[in-house]
């Protein structure tokens, strides 16, 4: 049983550097996308206002 | 060490490239919360980048190396907060209309006195989080380049602030992504190198070493000491001000929801990295050196030195990955809940006072950095006063029909002066010595902070009634 432990260690290391490619592809778009005018345009305003 | 220039310039220039790219800031909506726009993968980023900082990274390192998988146990507490804050408040706070910062938030449940007070605590605190992480930023410069600690100050602070002043929050959650990238694949890298080039014995002697360490922990971590570090890392960083504007600056409530739920996921799979590199460091490292000096040691041990100044630079941007992100909550907080509550309505008035909130923090944060005693101390001292000092009342507020203004003020006083008071007490009587127990000043401030709030409760209600 304790043996798996190292292929979980492995399993959460390519989670990690998943996470990192996903945030680096969106990085890349937003770095391209910013400067274009409108690209960035909230899709939901804020709409409740408690008083 | 021509080399290693090299590496800190290339690093320092495609950081400042990054940063210009998400291009200045025009409006105060802009600076502040970045029109509402981001994207789920850039919140998610930012958020990891953020809570990602020499204690999550050098920290657990060395604390897996000595108590093995106890600390997964432990971080655990942590990534429950991020989950509840995703399913219970961060969706919440995107819901109200007009909302900068977490005072406006409390100003809108209580009133303009109530979001005042959180806005000069939530200063206050930013400011001195930002002396801590220019301190630990001063520290590996200082390691790495041979600088002065002045000098070494002036270059974070300076570099820190220079995008951070013009491109606002959006700059900083560019490049929060930037650096969040920069962490995953080099201490991941460090981690794979290390087993397959260094470590012997494959997964039998992996699990061996974990087995050792895990139980070393728990041999010689009271309960006590346990349930005090869950406490901290459930409460203490829990909505601070820049994980607070990025729920504020998500596109959409799910954004923001999701985000902190996957921001909470990840920081159990960043523990278990963290902790396996401790482990693995366990027969390449000797067993005298210091926990903070473990993940440095077997980077040095293992690795050319082109890795070992790449391993300090990735040290770096985890630093000013927290930085950026304190620096602009802490200038939007001042702006939106200080001064624009006698002053500045116009919006580019707010804007600049926006950038010299920046500056000023900044400067001030630096002149303070170089009298923190330690990274782990510090951080100690502001999480002992920001959850008591701002959790119950905005968690309340946000929750109950009918919340009384003189409840959260008074809990917001108490929270803060119990805080700082134990806080400064126990560093004080630990000076020159290393306690086991670090975090209990959270503890006793949360409980007069919701006392205090209690009783402000009741006397409201009973004023209430009197006057009726």
């Amino acid at each position: 049983m304790s043996v798996l432990v190292l292929p979980a260690i492995i399993l959460a290391t390519a989670v990690v550097i998943l996470s990192g490619l996903w945030v680096t592809i969106a990085l890349v778009r937003a770095v391209r996308r910013v400067d274009r005018p409108g690209a960035v345009p909230s899709t939901e305003p804020a709409h409740k206002n408690s008083p | 060490m021509v080399l290693s220039t090299v590496l800190v310039v290339g690093y320092v220039v495609l950081l400042i490239l990054v940063a210009a790219r998400a291009r200045t800031a025009r409006e105060y909506e802009d600076f502040s919360i970045a029109k509402r726009s981001l994207p789920l993968a850039l919140v998610f980023g930012s958020l990891c980048a953020t809570y990602v900082g020499p204690g999550f990274s050098i920290g657990f390192v060395g604390r897996g190396y000595n108590s093995g998988f106890l600390f997964l146990f432990i971080g655990a507490a942590y990534a429950v907060q991020n989950i509840l804050v995703g399913l219970l408040i961060a969706p919440k706070l995107r819901e109200l209309k007009g909302c900068y910062t977490l005072g406006d938030a409390i100003g809108q449940k209580y009133d303009s006195r109530c979001q005042l007070a959180a806005g000069i605590i939530s200063v206050l605190l930013c400011t001195l989080f930002a002396s801590v992480m220019i301190s630990a930023g001063a520290n590996v410069l200082e390691n790495m380049l041979g600088l002065e600690k002045w000098v070494a100050v002036a270059v974070v602070a300076v570099v820190t602030t220079s995008y951070t002043t013009f491109g606002g929050l959006r700059a900083s959650v560019i490049t929060d992504a930037y650096h969040f990238a920069l962490h995953a694949f080099l201490f991941t890298g460090i981690l794979l190198y290390v087993l397959l080039f260094h470590f012997k014995g494959g997964a039998a002697s992996f699990a061996q070493e974990a087995v050792a360490a895990t139980t070393h922990g728990f041999q010689t971590t009271t309960p006590l000491e346990i349930v005090t570090f869950v406490i901290a890392f459930l409460l203490g960083e829990t909505l601070i001000p820049p994980y607070a504007n990025l729920a504020l600056a998500s596109q959409t409530t799910k954004v923001s929801r999701v985000s902190f739920i996957l921001a909470g996921g990840f920081a159990i799979v960043w523990f278990a990295v963290m902790i396996a590199i401790g482990i693995v460091a366990r027969p390449l490292v000797a067993a005298d050196a210091s926990e903070d000096s473990i993940l440095l040691k077997l980077v040095k041990a293992t690795v050319h030195h082109a890795g070992y100044t790449l391993m300090m630079v990735a040290l770096l941007s985890v630093i000013l990955s927290s930085l950026d992100s304190l620096l602009n909550a802490g200038a939007v907080v001042f702006t939106q809940d200080i001064l624009r509550r006698f002053t500045l309505r116009r919006d580019s008035a707010a804007l600049t006072a926006g950038r010299y909130s920046t500056i000023v923090i900044a400067a001030v944060g630096s002149g303070l950095a170089v009298f923190v005693p330690s990274v782990i101390k510090g951080l100690l001292v502001c999480y002992g006063i920001w959850a008591p000092a701002i959790l119950p009342a905005l968690i309340i507020g946000l929750w109950s029909k009918k919340p009384r203004p003189l409840a959260a003020f008074l809990s917001m006083i108490v929270g803060t002066i119990v805080g700082a008071a134990v806080g400064i007490v126990f560093l004080v009587s630990q000076q020159g010595r290393v306690s086991k127990v670090e975090t209990p000043a959270i503890v006793p401030a949360l409980a007069c902070s919701l006392l205090a709030y209690l009783i402000g409760h009741h006397i409201q209600r009973c004023l209430g009634r009197a006057d009726r």
